[in-house]
């Protein structure tokens, strides 16, 4: 077992390697009712194709698959999961992103119970053609939902304008066309490519005991002859040009919504420096777009933005972007005021608010060290990209301004933006 | 578990609650002033909080604000109106990093002095409310009023409140009429403004480890010497529905939307309202209950479906998001729903679900300063000094007979229905 401390935040986790390979981490919170635990694979709704080992040929797997999958891990031959979690007197949930998928729960008791039932969800699929057809209809429901949610269409058209071919383009749940070429085949074929237990993560929060619970962890792992499928992901060849730059819809809503979007190109990077593009990029665009900032303060007293404006930056290796985000009447006055700042940001691009900026973040994250919740979400995101959370405050002192200006020269790039429009029919 | 501490009277009208662990990274101070829900005032005290946040007496606008807490190492300054049954509440809140971990004592003593000149010393020309500001909060206002429309599925749940309650004050929007806003101006707002902070009930929260700051010091004096309060009656319960609405409304949307309001009559002082809690999680509130399971899980009609309990008005709200053509199979199944818990048609296992259900939620909340700031207010609202452990207590003790009785008080009284041209009607019968 290691344990790795950080002095400053007063914070440490404890780390271990399981006979199957499984990482599993501890970052205690003492004193806590609640009790936390995140199992993931760092597939989701991009891994969408892959070279086989030992075999010809590439495999596509229909859109949605990774999100289809972790609705179907719910199904278990004997029991009601849902209700086997409840009569433990906790919370199951899980959810997908674009590269990953987690499954998780909280309880206040039965911590070890309710983790070896995890495991097992995680662990045996049951896929049957009858359980299959079932959930096209409550997925078929979660889709249409998602398209009456104009957050949520004007992200994804923004996606659709800023890529040509990365899956990343594509809706998370897929469509209703494209579930209905799931099946328990292709189930059990992306089940094996993406759910590796070494290659996956779990991740415990709260007031545990680790040593016990890695006994008998181990095991529970040991019932599971899990058979594998060594694949390897094919990337596109995704260029560093957009695929539309403007993108406009009708939808029932109040008033027009926009997201200007930024491509990032400076892709590839992993672990560490990875991570200080994304806290460099997002330090930027607070200084340049937060309600500190005078370019917001200009705006909002012309009346052209008010308090849903707000920018952030998302990245991961092999993808990035800047998003710009608000509601207005006349979203295109608030695209060319932008614009006009990107290519004169010597007036708002100040040493005197990255300090500011700087200050506030660190405190923001300590807040954030509050929330168990949060704590087990940012540090598996973070694993995905080889870093660890509890490092994370260090970074900040070694950002200087002059990171900031170079980074700000290289992604904020004119020829690279989309602005997609929500407009009121 | 935690013990709540009985608030202590600060002055006429004014009380204040501190709960001191150490188990946070930041302190959280929350005040709320509590109105009572009228169409006459609720646009008004929607906007109060938005024009403050534009600027005080020292920060003169929202630049200088934000700055400032920025250099507090993003201390969080936060507002929000809602109502909580025929109550409506203003919130201001400030959540600031512990001085522990950021090696700066000076800070809690700055976040005092900036949250209280934001809330009672406010920018001001000539007395009143600087008129841009003013202005230019009314047109945000009315945006995020008509904004209400976006997000389809709160909009569905908040007209079938304001159908079902027309003529009660609950069926009010928390953030008011855009129609109200004409008539509004600078003049108007400060005189509300300062009868508000005159009148008001205030309760003040604190959650945090600095036992040193003494926040009443910070208050304005003559907030502590408020000659007169005013008194906020307990809401209505109704008990029978006068009669069935069913409201159909159209949009061009890809999901429709089916919102059940039922009326309960079991006030929360009633001995049964507890079991009341209970039942209406067996029916609907967990991904064990009987909603989930029927619609979702058995029928596959519908993605999400939910009872929720609205405390301080007795009324049970069902939500769900279903296709079109399959509005009325959903509908039957929901109305059967409810017959079996009437009939008693529900397992000791779906009963002790949703005590667990219950119980666990309970037990989480002292894990944030949020939600105990929320405990202890409900309490303040409903008049109780109860504990958390009292509260699991009698969750605990209550018998599949208590909820059937509760049910069978149950009513529905509203169908809402958002769905598109096009759709047929929903057949609505008994």
């Amino acid at each position: 077992m290691l344990k790795i401390k950080n002095e400053k935040i007063n914070e440490e986790v404890y780390f271990e390697t399981l006979g199957n390979g499984l990482k599993v981490y501890y970052y205690p919170k003492i004193g806590f009712s609640k009790k936390f635990a995140v199992f993931s694979t760092g597939n989701g709704s991009c891994n969408n194709r892959f070279k086989i080992e030992g075999n010809e040929g590439i495999v596509t797997l229909p859109d949605g698959i990774a999100h289809f999958l972790e609705h179907k891990l719910f199904e278990d031959p004997e029991k009601d999961l849902f209700e086997k979690f409840s009569s433990l007197g906790a919370d199951v949930n899980a959810f997908t992103s674009f590269n990953q998928t987690s499954y998780l729960f909280s309880t206040t008791e039965n911590f070890v119970e309710c983790l070896l039932e995890l495991v097992n969800l995680v662990m045996e699929p049951f896929f049957t053609d009858e359980n299959v057809e079932k959930e096209k209809g409550i997925i078929a429901q979660e889709i249409q939902m998602y398209k009456d949610s104009p957050n949520w269409k004007v992200f994804f058209n923004l996606l659709d304008g800023l890529y040509v071919s990365h899956p990343i383009k594509i809706d998370i749940a897929g469509s209703v066309d494209s579930i209905s070429n799931i099946n328990k085949d292709n189930l059990y074929l992306a089940y094996k490519l993406f759910y590796n237990p070494e290659s996956m993560l779990l991740v415990l929060v709260g007031d545990i005991e680790f040593k016990e619970v890695i006994d008998k962890l181990n095991k529970e792992f040991s019932k599971y002859d899990t058979e594998k499928l060594m694949g390897i992901k094919i990337n596109g060849n995704e260029p560093a040009t957009i695929n539309r730059n403007r993108i406009e819809e009708k939808m029932s809503t109040s008033i027009p919504i926009f997201n200007l979007g930024i491509k990032d190109i400076n892709l590839g990077l992993t672990g560490k420096d990875q991570v200080i593009k994304d806290v460099t990029t997002n330090l930027i665009l607070e200084i340049l777009f937060s309600r500190s900032s005078e370019f917001y303060q200009e705006l909002y007293t012309e009346g052209l933005i008010d308090d849903q404006f707000g920018a952030y930056y998302s990245g991961k290796t092999d993808y990035g972007y800047s998003i710009i985000s608000g509601t207005s009447e006349k979203p295109n006055e608030v695209y060319d005021k932008i614009i006009g700042l990107f290519e004169n940001p010597h007036k708002y691009l100040t040493e005197d608010g990255f300090e500011r900026i700087k200050k506030k973040q660190i405190g923001q994250y300590l807040m954030g060290l509050n929330s168990i919740e949060y704590i087990a979400h940012a540090f598996t995101d973070l694993y995905f990209q080889d870093f660890l959370l509890i490092d994370y405050l260090d970074l900040y002192e070694e950002i200087n301004f002059k990171m900031i200006k170079d980074r700000f020269n290289e992604h904020f790039n004119s020829d690279r933006i989309c602005l997609s429009l929500i407009v009121p029919e | 578990m935690l013990e709540i501490p009985i608030s202590e009277k600060i002055g006429n009208g004014i009380n204040i609650t501190s709960i001191y662990t150490n188990k946070f990274k930041s302190n959280y101070l929350s005040f709320y002033f509590i109105r009572p829900l009228g169409r006459e005032e609720v646009t008004l005290n929607a906007l109060l909080p938005m024009v403050l946040n534009r600027g005080s007496q020292t920060y003169n606008d929202f630049l200088a604000i934000e700055r400032e807490l920025e250099l507090l190492y993003g201390a969080n300054f936060d507002y929000d109106v809602y109502k909580s049954g025929e109550k409506q509440i203003i919130k201001f809140s400030i959540e600031w990093a512990d001085s522990k971990y950021i090696n700066d004592n000076s800070v809690d003593k700055k976040v005092m002095e900036i949250f209280f000149d934001i809330i009672f010393h406010p920018a001001y020309d000539n007395g009143i409310f600087i008129k841009d500001y003013v202005e230019q909060e009314k047109q945000n206002l009315k945006n995020k009023i008509k904004s209400r429309i976006n997000d389809k599925r709160s909009y569905a749940i908040s007209r079938c409140i304001e159908e079902m309650c027309k003529t009660e004050s609950f069926g009010i929007y928390s953030l008011g009429y855009v129609e109200d806003l004409d008539s509004i101006d600078s003049e108007n707002l400060t005189k509300h403004y300062k009868k508000m902070i005159s009148e008001t009930p205030i309760e003040v929260i604190y959650v945090g480890d600095e036992k040193e700051i003494d926040i009443t010091k910070y208050i304005p004096h003559n907030i502590m010497n408020r000659q007169f309060i005013i008194n906020i009656p307990r809401e209505t319960v109704l008990e029978k529905s006068q009669h069935r609405n069913h409201i159909e409304e159209r949009m061009q949307v890809n999901q429709g939307k089916l919102v059940l309001g039922l009326l309960s009559g079991i006030p929360y002082e009633n001995e049964l309202f507890e079991a009341l809690t209970v039942g209406n999680v067996i029916l609907g509130g967990s991904s064990s209950s009987k909603l989930f399971r029927e619609v979702r899980e058995k029928n596959s009609l519908a993605y999400y479906v939910n009872s929720i309990l609205f405390k301080h008005k007795s009324i049970i709200l069902i939500d769900s998001g279903v296709d079109f053509k399959n509005m009325q199979r959903a509908l039957e199944l929901i109305n059967e729903q409810i017959r079996k818990i009437k009939e008693a048609d529900f397992t000791d296992n779906e009963l002790q679900l949703a005590k667990k259900e219950i119980t666990t939620s309970l037990k989480e909340i002292v894990d944030s300063n949020h939600s105990i700031a929320s405990y202890i207010l409900d309490n303040i609202l409903t008049k109780k000094s109860e504990n958390i452990e009292d509260r699991i207590n009698k969750i605990n003790a209550v018998s599949k007979e208590e909820v059937v009785k509760a049910f069978n008080g149950v009513n529905l009284d509203t169908i809402y229905v958002l769905t598109r041209e096009g759709e047929g009607d929903i057949d609505v019968k008994d």
